[in-house]
């Protein structure tokens, strides 16, 4: 069956708002879990 | 319905309902965010926007970041100065301006003076920020070495590896690294790729500041520290047995990253001076023969890699008051001396670039 136009559009649009979302989400993620902590130095 | 109406029917459930077309785009609009994040943030952004990544007006990880992307980055033919070490280096100089300006009125040449110094800086570390000394001519770069600096061992890397405290990366180090057994990132050649855990750490704190403005880096300075009271002097001196055998222990292994490394700079046109920085005589007694020892291993190695081997702590009569603890020099006064000292044996040599 032919989609419409306008559901393509909408489609399209939940897509980047998502895609949007997901990235953020990504980078939260990825600092909680890939950020360095502080090295405990000995010298001086 | 109209068909104006079932369009927007149409509009309205393709932007709610569950779709393959939704997830698509979803999926690519993600990535290419992520993308675009990771080619637009490279070495010169970071170095450029230290005032919103730093967690606060010491951040000298951040801070020795963008000087050694600075030091990639100037051309080959201005004179150069670059300092190395940890904080009694750090604390032992004067800013970087002053030592330029300083350079400037007595040598007439413009040097550009990189202050690469921070808190327990690792030899490693020192080697991944002067790396950029092995690809140019035309300059000095002096490594602060004390004694302490061979405590670190191979857990140290290990975790360094893991959890940057600076935001470039070395092949040397690497490679040194994968000769202990390290597990070393992937390494990409991308810089927000290879330096992600750097950045992700900044990630707060960009936010912080985006908020609350940005915040200039000050040098930190020991002057106005409670001075060491006896019982730290006690506390330092039932280690420095057992702190002075793991340097013995590990030296060796230190000055085999130091030295290929020290003499790729002197092939590539450059001159290494190995610092003795500033060190408590009170400590100097404390180590004994330890000390002696540390100072005879560190000049055959200068002689073996064609390295100077400065010591002006006698030179510059600093003194057990001239210091807050053990190995910090706690007044400006005591530092202008020791840079001024420092000067007058590397003018001849910027005059000679």
């Amino acid at each position: 069956m032919k989609r419409p136009l306008q559901a393509l559009v909408g489609q399209c649009l939940q897509g980047l708002v998502l895609g949007v979302l997901l990235f953020f989400a990504l980078l939260v993620l990825m600092e909680m879990h890939g950020a360095a902590r502080l090295f405990r130095y000995q010298g001086f | 319905m109209t068909h104006s109406g079932r369009g927007w029917e149409n509009f309205r459930r393709g932007l709610v309902e569950p779709s393959a077309v939704a997830l698509v785009v979803a999926i690519l609009t993600s990535i290419s965010l992520f993308g675009t994040l990771v080619m637009t943030v490279d070495a010169e952004l970071v170095a450029n926007s230290t005032p919103y990544l730093a967690y606060g007006p010491h951040d000298d990880g951040l801070e020795a970041t963008a000087q050694a992307i600075e030091l990639r980055s100037i051309p080959a033919d201005r004179p150069l100065l670059a300092f190395v070490g940890a904080s009694s280096t750090r604390e032992s100089l004067i800013p970087a301006e002053d030592l330029a300006r300083e350079l400037r009125a007595r040598t007439g040449h413009d040097v550009h003076v990189l202050d690469m110094t921070m808190g327990g800086e690792t030899g490693w570390e020192m080697v991944t920020l002067a790396e950029g000394m092995a690809q140019r001519d035309g300059g000095v770069v002096v490594m602060g070495v004390n004694p302490f600096l061979f405590l670190y061992g191979r857990d140290d890397l290990a975790d360094l590896m893991t959890n940057p405290r600076i935001g470039v990366t070395s092949s040397t180090i690497d490679a040194e690294a994968r000769r202990l057994g390290i597990d070393v990132p992937t390494r990409t050649g991308v810089y927000a790729l290879d330096n992600r855990r750097f950045l992700l750490s900044r990630f707060p704190f960009l936010r912080q500041n985006l908020f609350d403005g940005p915040v200039d880096h000050e040098r930190y300075r020991f002057d106005f520290d409670e001075p060491a009271d006896e019982e730290e002097w006690t506390v330092i001196a039932s280690g420095i047995d057992e702190r002075m055998q793991t340097v013995r222990t590990r030296r060796d292994s230190h000055l085999g990253v130091l030295g290929p490394f020290i003499e790729r700079v002197r092939e590539a046109g450059s001159q290494v001076i190995i610092l003795e920085p500033p060190i408590n005589p009170r400590l100097v007694a404390l180590m004994g023969q330890g000390y002696e020892e540390h100072q005879t291993a560190i000049a055959g190695f200068a002689r073996s890699v064609g390295a100077r081997y400065w010591r002006l702590n006698e030179a510059v009569g600093l003194t057990e008051e001239d210091y807050v603890d053990y190995g910090h020099l706690g007044n400006a006064a005591a530092r202008e001396r020791y840079s001024a000292e420092l000067l007058s044996r590397l003018i001849p040599l910027i005059e000679a670039l």
